[in-house]
């Protein structure tokens, strides 16, 4: 970022501010794009790119070259510009959603185990915009964005499919034992199976139909082998199972391991859906640690 | 021969049309079924409260010893009764006599405090909850039956399994109060007042 002198108009003061009130990822997009347009970057990059193009048209006697090189200059930097305003835009943005909420934004990093089907799919994988820290109800969280590649050869051609979530990762040690697997997840179509959307393998898990056929609709839930059904009725219990048919994000789950990942088919960028998926992983967060209590007092 | 295939081809697909249209019926029939149960187990976790709450609240006045004594049989009338219908005219009065006692209760402070109560008044509004919850799952189950009961193909098919439309499960508006009560803070006069009106 070009830091300009105290009281120069080639850093952006005001950007600052509309960064930190901002409630999505475009929110402070124009304010980085003045900034960056003002700034020694851009100015150079015009000049000395369109310098080059004169000189270089003079040299080869090219009328084209001295003409057209500095308009396509001003464009490349313009798109240059602006995909880099973009990205500090959401940064700004995740970054103001993080401190509003008491959350560490640490970038690309502290990316979680791959312990559930889902953080370890693809052939590669990668994490953007992650926020660590509590829940409302103070349970340790991580939220961002996630994403996974699946390249596929057919003869010689390779193609490359993007998956992107954003996902609420908690870890819930305590239900270990009580469920070694749940996996709820979208219900697909023969087209979805077909296209390779599934990443959770079926091979010693069975799927359970629960009483809701709004929630059958939505959802597949599978489970372990090692399931106990009972357990597993119990922690779907028709304020949970209303909950997740009738909720406005379609939240998925899976909890392996001890980690509980609460995902959307979506990249969300804005406080209203981050907040949602938010609270959707408070409430499912909560009727696992609730059942994990009640078994712990039964035993 | 041409149009002797094309007849069979289309009686077949008529055919297996019919199938995954009854089929459809008998996967929605079975979910109300499921569900149904789903409602009967949380009225019957209800049910195995109303002792608890017979053994905190003991009634002073006649007028509370008849309030206990109803709620007695509406809890055995309760727990006796078949059929949605039935179920559903006794659960009414049972939470009724649910929510009498509760005003009961209100007029004792000490009682109301006590350790217990709490425990019994939380497990209560628990289990209210998820009957509303339950009641919620088995009436859009109904709600999808329906319409596929009526609507095409379903009324074509319908015969073949005796299906015939469903009622809901309503419990009324000293239900919807009760549960109201229960979720509502205990410090809160104005629902207090709510409930036991």
């Amino acid at each position: 970022m070009t830091g300009g002198p105290p009281g120069s108009t080639w850093a952006g003061a005001a950007s600052a501010t509309e960064a930190r009130n901002a409630r999505n990822a475009n929110s402070a997009r124009p304010a980085r794009l003045r900034e960056l347009l003002r700034g020694r970057g851009a100015a150079y990059a015009v000049v000395i790119g369109a310098v080059a193009t004169i000189v270089a048209g003079a040299a080869f006697h090219s009328l084209v070259l001295l003409a057209g090189g500095p308009l396509v200059v001003i464009v490349l930097v313009a798109v240059f510009v602006f995909a880099a305003a973009d990205r500090r835009a959401a940064e700004d943005f995740f970054r103001a959603y993080a401190a509003g909420r008491g959350l560490a934004y640490v970038g690309e990093a502290g990316a979680p185990l791959p312990l559930t089907p889902l953080l370890g799919a693809g052939d590669k994988r990668h994490f953007e915009h992650w926020m660590q820290g509590p829940l409302p109800t103070g349970t340790e969280s991580c939220l961002g964005h996630y994403t996974f590649e699946v390249q596929r050869k057919h003869g010689r051609n390779r193609k490359r499919e993007i998956h992107r979530f954003t996902i609420c990762v908690v870890d819930l040690e305590a239900g270990l034992r009580l469920f070694p697997g749940v996996f709820l997840t979208r219900r697909r179509g023969i087209l979805g199976m077909l296209g390779g959307e599934q990443w959770l393998s079926h091979a010693a898990r069975h799927e359970v139909e629960l009483e809701s056929e709004k929630l059958c609709d939505r959802y597949e839930l599978w489970v372990d082998d090692a399931q106990d059904e009972l357990r597993l009725r119990q922690l779907f219990v028709p304020s949970f199972v209303v909950l997740l048919a009738e909720h406005p994000l379609a939240p998925c789950f899976e909890y392996r391991a001890g980690s509980l990942v609460v995902y959307v088919e979506h990249r969300f960028e804005d406080e209203g859906h981050l907040d949602w998926l938010r609270e959707a992983t408070t409430a499912i967060a909560e009727r696992f640690e609730a059942e994990v209590k009640q078994a712990a007092q039964a035993a | 021969m041409v149009l002797v295939y094309i007849a069979v081809g289309a009686g077949v697909a008529l055919l297996l049309w019919s199938a995954l249209a009854f089929n459809a019926l008998v996967t929605a029939h079975n979910r109300v079924n499921e569900s149904w149960s789903g409602v009967n187990v949380q009225l019957q976790r209800r049910h195995d409260l109303v002792p608890n709450l017979l053994l905190i609240v003991r009634g002073n006045s006649e007028h509370e010893r008849a309030a206990l004594r109803t709620l007695t049989e509406a809890q055995e009338i309760a727990a006796g009764s078949s059929g949605r219908r039935g179920r559903q005219a006794a659960e009414y009065d049972l939470a009724e006599a649910i929510a009498d006692v509760r005003a009961v209760v209100e007029q004792y402070p000490e009682l109301r405090a006590s350790e217990a109560f709490r425990r019994l008044q939380s497990q209560l509004a628990e289990v209210e909850g998820e009957i509303q919850y339950s009641r919620r799952i088995y009436n859009s189950n109904v709600m999808l039956f329906n319409a596929r009961v009526a609507g095409f193909p379903g009324l074509l098919v319908r015969r073949l399994g005796g299906f015939r439309k469903m009622g809901y499960f309503e419990l009324g508006a000293v239900w919807r109060s009760a549960a109201a009560s229960a979720h509502a803070p205990a410090d809160s006069e104005q629902q207090r007042k709510t409930a036991a009106a």
